[in-house]
């Protein structure tokens, strides 16, 4: 019998490998290295988690183990022949530093997600399906979904974490709280690298975009408060996906691969959490928003993903009878304008929530001086974009709460706004280090020389910069 | 530093630097005490719940053990899970029972200060979450101070 960290890894590299290929399917693109493992990582957990929802409807237990490993065999074996070299990258000192802090920083989230325990609804909602799903050959019974007694685990809620987790389990040979944990960890190396390449690919600033990679780890409530990367809540790696989303979106105009990997990425946005839907339909409205030259047919397929997963799961529910417990009252005009006057006191928690330096350093100040240094400098499709895509949930999240079922609404707002919030919070971060990357300039060896290699050639002798 | 930072490109890149320290800083402060604070606990199947336990009610490695026993009860026979909503202590082993109870089937007894209005024989188990002794209705087997189980009287 092989070892838990051993099987750990077997599952790992397997799901790294299915990812690998899809994005070798869909992005033909040579591909930086950072940009690939994480790309590889959120397709492949994805791929799997889907995977194993569709495969239970026809095999079980090992079946289905070995079904879901040959499926990533296979995309691992398109990775292998689709491969593409990589341009050499000669690093500078500075990147040199920049890289080991970044590791350093990865090894800090893992010791932070081992030593911490899963958090409540991590444990409660999320793991304890996963739990069920392995001791049951790889499906949740009918049962549960129409369990009143255990409706407090939210039977509704979609299997995108659970069954990342039972795949593991499945590889483990048993459900196992500690090591479930590293899964969680690699969301986090694979949000601030997909962060980092976006920058360098958007302005070319290499050092820039590792030190907004590094940055990335100053981020309270990324990594201590509850609903945190290591607590094992959906909200952390829905907010990566998100992220991975609007770059490629605000990169899809370089190139069609990168709209095609964005709406990859839009698609499994309701397959992690409710919410998702709500991110789905903003990610939808800025690919219609800033479709550039694309066909609206070609951008309306591509975008259809998202929905299509929704109703699937939606259908899988009523047919099992689901038993839900709303937290929110009828969605109608007379709530509505009974409870209009609900309106300020969410907003202005939002506004302090906002601006708590605990839970988010300086990411907001930030992310509206952004806006304004992204306008000021002419990138205004990417303030735009960027704009629309935190500002229609934010908006949602606030308006939801007119509608909130809790006698209390005030509690209910407080209980779920940080990570409301943290569902976009990644992308203020892209556009805060968006912002900063076009106000400065470039500060990379390479540059500096070309730019006095440039101005030698084309300046007169004697206003030639001497030093 | 090459000529071409001067001026303009020396004022932004001091703005952006300042605003990257503070912002480290300020992040600083909250994740720094988070990596000192605690160690990591030794592996085990249920390392969450086994930790919840350990810190509600004070008894290390319960989670195994409470699962294994629930396990072993006859399957014909529901679990009850006695717990008080208003007190969140109860309320929290209460959620964690019914993690552990699975796959039994379990009906969750809200009480304030009445005894639930039900027949000890029809369950294979009672687990009382952070309630009086004097609720009891059947020899028990206290785990801890604050979570008892009672047997059915058939086992």
């Amino acid at each position: 019998m092989i070892s838990l960290p051993l099987a750990f890894f077997a599952a790992f590299a397997l799901t790294i490998g299915a990812g690998a290929g899809m994005v070798a399917l869909l992005a033909p693109v040579k591909l930086r290295l950072g940009e690939r493992w994480a790309l590889s990582w959120l397709i492949g957990s994805m791929i799997v988690s889907f995977g194993e929802w569709i495969f239970s409807f026809l095999c079980h237990g090992f079946i289905l183990q070995a079904a879901l490993t040959l499926l990533c065999l296979g995309l691992g074996v398109v990775a292998f022949v689709r491969r593409r070299a990589h341009s050499p990258i000669r690093p500078g000192n500075w990147e040199y530093f920049l890289w080991t802090l970044f590791l350093l920083q990865l090894v800090a989230v893992f010791y932070l997600s081992f030593k911490h325990t899963l958090g409540w609804d991590g444990l409660l909602n999320w793991e304890f399906k996963a739990h069920i799903a392995y001791e049951n050959g790889g499906s949740l019974p009918p049962t549960y979904f129409a369990d009143e007694q255990r409706a407090f685990s939210h039977p509704e809620y979609p299997l995108g974490i659970p069954n990342l987790e039972l795949w593991f389990y499945s590889w483990l040979g048993e459900a196992n709280q500690f090591w479930i944990k590293a899964i969680f960890p690699s969301y986090y190396a694979a949000g601030a690298l997909l962060l980092a390449a976006f920058i360098e690919i958007l302005t070319e600033k290499r050092l820039f975009a590792l030190a907004s990679a590094v940055l990335f780890f100053f981020v309270p409530q990324f990594l201590v408060n509850p609903g945190a990367a290591i607590t094992g809540y959906a909200d952390f790696p829905l907010a990566v996906f998100y992220l991975g989303a609007i770059g490629f979106l605000l990169l899809a105009e370089r190139g069609e691969e990168w709209f095609w990997l964005a709406a990859f990425l839009l698609s499994f946005l309701p397959w992690l959490k409710r919410e998702g839907i709500v991110l789905w339909m903003t990610g939808v409205v800025c690919g219609l928003l800033f479709r550039g030259r694309r066909s609206l047919g070609k951008t309306i397929f591509g975008l259809s993903g998202g929905l299509l997963v929704f109703l699937s799961w939606q259908g899988y529910l009523l047919a099992n009878h689901c038993f839900v417990v709303s937290d929110f009252a009828g969605l109608n005009p007379e709530s509505l304008s009974k409870h209009f006057n609900r309106l300020g006191p969410t907003l202005q928690t939002l506004v302090q929530n906002l601006f708590d330096l605990q839970l988010w350093s300086l990411l907001w100040y930030g992310a509206i001086a952004g806006a304004i240094i992204l306008l000021w400098h002419g990138r205004a499709r990417a303030a735009l974009l960027l704009l629309v895509a935190l500002l229609l949930p934010l908006s949602f999240d606030v308006a939801i709460f007119l509608f909130s079922a809790w006698p209390d609404y005030l509690r209910h707002v407080n209980l779920s706004l940080d990570r409301l919030v943290m569902q976009v919070a990644p992308t203020a971060f892209l556009l805060v280090s968006l912002a900063a990357a076009v106000m400065v300039p470039d500060l990379t060896k390479r540059k500096i020389l070309e730019a006095g290699a440039f101005r030698r050639q084309n300046l007169p002798a004697e206003q030639e910069p001497s030093g | 530093m090459d000529q071409h930072l001067a001026k303009p490109g020396a004022l932004s890149l001091s703005l952006a630097l300042g605003f990257a320290i503070a912002f480290a800083v300020s992040g600083a402060r909250q994740v720094g005490p988070a990596l000192r604070a605690g160690a990591i606990h030794p592996p085990s199947e249920l390392h969450s719940c086994d930790l919840y336990l350990e810190l509600v009610a004070h008894r290390p490695q319960l989670a195994a053990r409470l699962s294994a026993a629930l396990r072993a009860l006859p399957s014909d026979k529901p679990i009850a899970i006695v717990l008080r909503d208003q007190d969140p202590e109860s309320a929290f082993l209460g959620m964690l029972s019914a993690y552990l109870a699975w796959p039994h089937t379990i009906h969750i007894f809200r009480v304030e200060e009445v005894s639930p209005a039900f027949s000890p024989r029809d369950y294979a188990a009672i687990i009382y979450c952070n309630l009086p002794q004097e609720n009891a209705p059947s020899p028990e087997i206290v785990l801890s101070q604050n979570l008892r189980v009672a047997l059915s009287s058939a086992r």
